[in-house]
């Protein structure tokens, strides 16, 4: 029997069907586990609703994807094994993984890196940069999801044959943090808000390769090559854009996957909660 | 109970509502027919103004990402000193008056004594709010704010 949406405690519905009998693992059972994990904040009313079946993806999702978890505080590596079906139901198998993670004590997080600049000889923080990520960032350091901290090592390197100095303006962004005092709507989807984008400016000597200058076509020759060695190392330039963003690159994720979801509730929990951000050394 | 519930949500959607049209409240919008006399009366109380005209409204595209950031985060920030208004046809047909040729999208900041600047396209780099923003204040202009300086136009509503 797999505990699917639509179950309900209270109307003794399980596994899609009536049954006069309580399975041993109730919807509630399940709402507290996803609970402990820290997956699921909704009332634990034994209604397998849209959050529930959420939070169930994303841990099944994390069974696959997840690079860490927190055990009492501090971050462990975690190394997914198991290749369970990212369908929201709950079978055998992700039954026994929830109870594995319960047992062990993990609670899910996401997956962002703090990257030092100082360890970085091509890359700085822009006089402009907005540091996020609270006391556990330090100064110098920016956010990036792991999965895209190659990106930052590619930029470094590219920068450094071609004498260049990246500039960074912004990584990691806040879902929602700008609605306060904002002015203008939030954008609903970013690869910023995964961690998985940089907006920067390529400084060559004086020239600080602004917007206004590729828009001009005033860039340097430079700033062009940079732009050619990281769209052919696989990685998205803004100015390619229809709507152009010539500071903007990415290491994207596509925005309506499930992939994309995932991470953004696991990376902004990741700040939002306070939990821990390894520092990670870019190669 | 279920009525509770109900009541509940429904007042906890009003609320966030209420709470995300005060939060845009800055924005008067297209078409606010008296947006040249509240910019007159903002500059005329030592106000700086920032008249955008922004023609991407795909808040899914990562160029409409950057701008609302950017213009967010600036206004966060200096919102003491700073009004937000989106153009709208008066505004527009003022600046094309003064032989500005309009863009789809474009910024022009205003205040009072000091230089009009025109930011033709997309505001993508919160260093250019923060270039007019340190001329306005009587900061020394850095090599910095040189290179994202907008366009000093000779333009003035007050």
């Amino acid at each position: 029997m797999e505990l699917q949406r639509g179950d309900n405690d209270n109307a003794a519905i399980w596994g899609g069907t009536s049954a006069v009998r309580a399975p041993e693992f109730t919807v509630m059972a399940l709402q507290s586990r996803l609970h402990s994990i820290g997956l699921y904040s909704d009332s634990l009313d034994g209604i397998f609703g849209p959050n529930t079946e959420k939070a169930l993806k994303i841990f099944q999702w994390c069974l696959k994807h997840a690079v860490y978890v927190m055990k009492e505080d501090i971050l462990a590596d975690y190394s997914p094994s198991v290749d369970t079906e990212l369908n929201g139901r709950c079978g055998s198998s992700t039954r026994s993984m929830l109870e594995t993670w319960f047992e062990n004590q993990y609670i899910s997080t996401g997956d962002l890196v703090r990257v030092s600049t100082a360890e970085l000889s091509n890359i700085q923080l822009s006089p402009m940069f907005s540091q996020i990520g609270g006391p556990v960032v330090d100064r110098g350091e920016f956010l990036i999801a792991r999965a895209a901290a190659p990106m930052i090592g590619h930029m470094n390197a590219f920068a450094s044959e071609l004498d260049l100095v990246v500039s960074i303006n912004q990584s990691l962004r806040i879902l929602g943090s700008e609605v306060r005092g904002a002015v203008v709507k939030p954008a609903t989807r970013s690869q910023h808000y995964i961690g998985h984008a940089v907006d920067c400016n390529r400084v060559d000597g004086d020239t600080w390769n602004t917007t206004s200058d590729f828009r001009n076509k005033t860039q340097t020759a430079n700033a062009d090559r940079f732009i050619l060695a990281m769209r052919n190392a696989g990685y998205r330039w803004g100015g390619d854009f229809s709507r152009t963003d010539p500071p903007h690159f990415d290491s994207q994720i596509d925005a309506q996957s499930f992939d994309y979801d995932a991470k953004v509730f696991l990376n902004q929990k990741q700040i939002s909660a306070g939990e821990p951000i390894e520092k990670l050394p870019v190669q | 109970m279920k009525n509770y519930l109900f009541n509940r949500r429904f007042f906890s959607g009003v609320a966030c509502l209420l709470l995300l049209t005060r939060a845009y409240a800055a924005d008067p919008g297209p078409g606010t027919a008296d947006l040249l006399t509240k910019i007159k009366s903002d500059l005329a109380h030592g106000q700086a103004v920032i008249v955008y005209r922004m023609q991407n409204k795909n808040r899914r595209s990562e160029q409409y990402a950057d701008w609302a950031a950017g213009l967010n985060q600036f206004y966060a920030t200096h919102r003491g000193h700073y009004r937000v208004y989106a153009a709208n046809q008066a505004f527009n047909s003022e600046l094309t008056k003064s032989k500005i040729k309009l863009k789809n999208s474009y910024t022009v900041f205003m205040k009072r004594g000091s230089p009009s600047y025109y930011y033709e396209g997309v505001i993508l780099e919160k260093a250019v709010y923060t270039a007019v923003d340190n001329h306005y204040s009587g900061k020394p202009v850095s090599t910095l704010d040189r290179a994202f300086l907008p366009e000093v136009i000779s333009f003035k509503l007050d």
